[in-house]
């Protein structure tokens, strides 16, 4: 069974994924978790995470893609544009729940859900784009994945201890907390 | 001398030849990430943030967290302009923010066109990206700051009167960043 979906053809018609569960809540003040870790490598692509942030109910990060030679497709404000070979992440639960960027037409409710909200280069062979998960892993292990046929780049894997999150999560404060009281 | 001023660089910068374009640290590097986080000043409509410290080789960037409790149509441009010099620095409306390292040497956004030049010891602070909040209140702008502070006090600095924001100050202390930066790799090895 392959871990990510295939993406579907693209017919024009919008997709989840920018939605108001499409971006990080603007009422927080988010957390930064130092964390910071390669989840792919080979010869000509590296794709490592970072700027991962905690939300009270989500957490945010930023997928690098980096090619030895400039990539042919950039992300931009959408984060990926969408192809059938573009870059694939997703995260995997020690429960086994599973979400990937896959925009579905129709949401899965019981999933928990990850888009790509926006992205830009550095220079002309890193990329980022950055993710926001609107679910707290439970403890335990969380496994990051990607997959990104157009650069040859087969299924990559790696797991962190969820507890730097949870915990970071737990500190977020509203940032204005009285307009909650109106 | 006000804390923004900054003595411009004796030789006047090239223009950047795009043949020549010379990567930064944030491009060549993974970077480390620094476990440091504070609230750099709030007021009852303003809350300013500085978090998600990434340390590189000869550098380090930062994430400034700027959040308004109310939307005003200028408020973009109080906040980025200063890079363009479109504003003067005595504008009350200007927000100004900077690094002070413990030898003197000091790099704001204001007025600040310089990249940063690995020969050049002069402190450079640039914005890399800026990303806005769903509701127009709030903005992350990620700074890439170089050279590397030498050991000691490492000050962050931010004004905004408009917003009755005087000078304000937070010091941390440059070690944490510098241990990090010693642990950052290169995205491409050599062989």
């Amino acid at each position: 069974v392959a871990y990510f979906d295939p993406l579907p053809p693209d017919d024009g018609e919008p997709r989840h994924g920018q939605s108001a569960w499409g971006r990080p809540p603007a009422d927080e003040l988010a957390v930064g978790v130092p964390l910071r870790f390669v989840l792919a490598r080979t010869e000509n692509v590296v794709i490592f995470v970072g700027d991962v942030v905690a939300f009270r109910e989500g957490i945010g990060f930023t997928a690098y893609a980096c090619t030895r030679q400039p990539a042919q497709v950039r992300a931009g404000r959408g984060g990926w544009p969408e192809s059938t070979g573009r870059l694939r992440v997703g995260l995997e639960f020690s429960d086994g729940r599973r979400t990937t960027d896959i925009r579905e037409r129709t949401p899965t409710i019981a999933r928990p859900r990850l888009a790509s909200y926006s992205g830009g280069s550095r220079g002309g062979r890193t990329h980022g784009s950055a993710y926001w998960m609107q679910a707290l892993p439970p403890p335990g292990p969380l496994t990051f994945a990607c997959e990104w046929p157009d650069e040859a780049l087969p299924l990559h894997r790696h797991t962190i201890d969820s507890d730097p999150l949870l915990r970071a999560a737990a500190a977020v404060e509203k940032t204005w907390p009285d307009e909650d009281e109106r | 001398m006000s804390f923004w001023m900054v003595p411009e660089p004796d030789e006047p910068d090239e223009e950047l030849d795009e043949d020549e374009y010379t990567e930064n640290d944030d491009e060549t590097e993974i970077g480390v990430s620094v476990p440091l986080r504070f609230e750099l000043a709030r007021t009852p409509a303003v809350v300013i943030v500085v978090d998600r410290v990434v340390a590189f080789g000869a550098s380090f960037t930062l994430t400034l967290s700027i959040r308004c409790r109310t939307w005003r149509a200028n408020l973009h441009d109080s906040l980025f302009m200063g890079f363009t010099g479109f504003q003067a620095v005595d504008d009350d409306d200007l927000f100004r923010f900077g690094v002070e390292f413990a030898d003197g040497r000091r790099a704001t956004t204001v007025g600040s066109h310089a990249d940063y030049d690995e020969d050049s010891d002069a402190a450079v602070i640039f914005g890399r990206s800026v990303t806005d909040t769903d509701d127009g209140r709030g903005w992350d702008h990620v700074y890439i700051v170089g050279p590397l502070p030498p050991p000691g006090p490492l000050t962050f600095a931010c004004e905004w009167p408009v917003e009755g924001i005087p000078v304000t100050r937070f010091q941390v202390d440059a070690a944490p960043i510098l241990e990090a930066a010693a642990r950052s790799e290169p995205i491409w090895p050599e062989p």
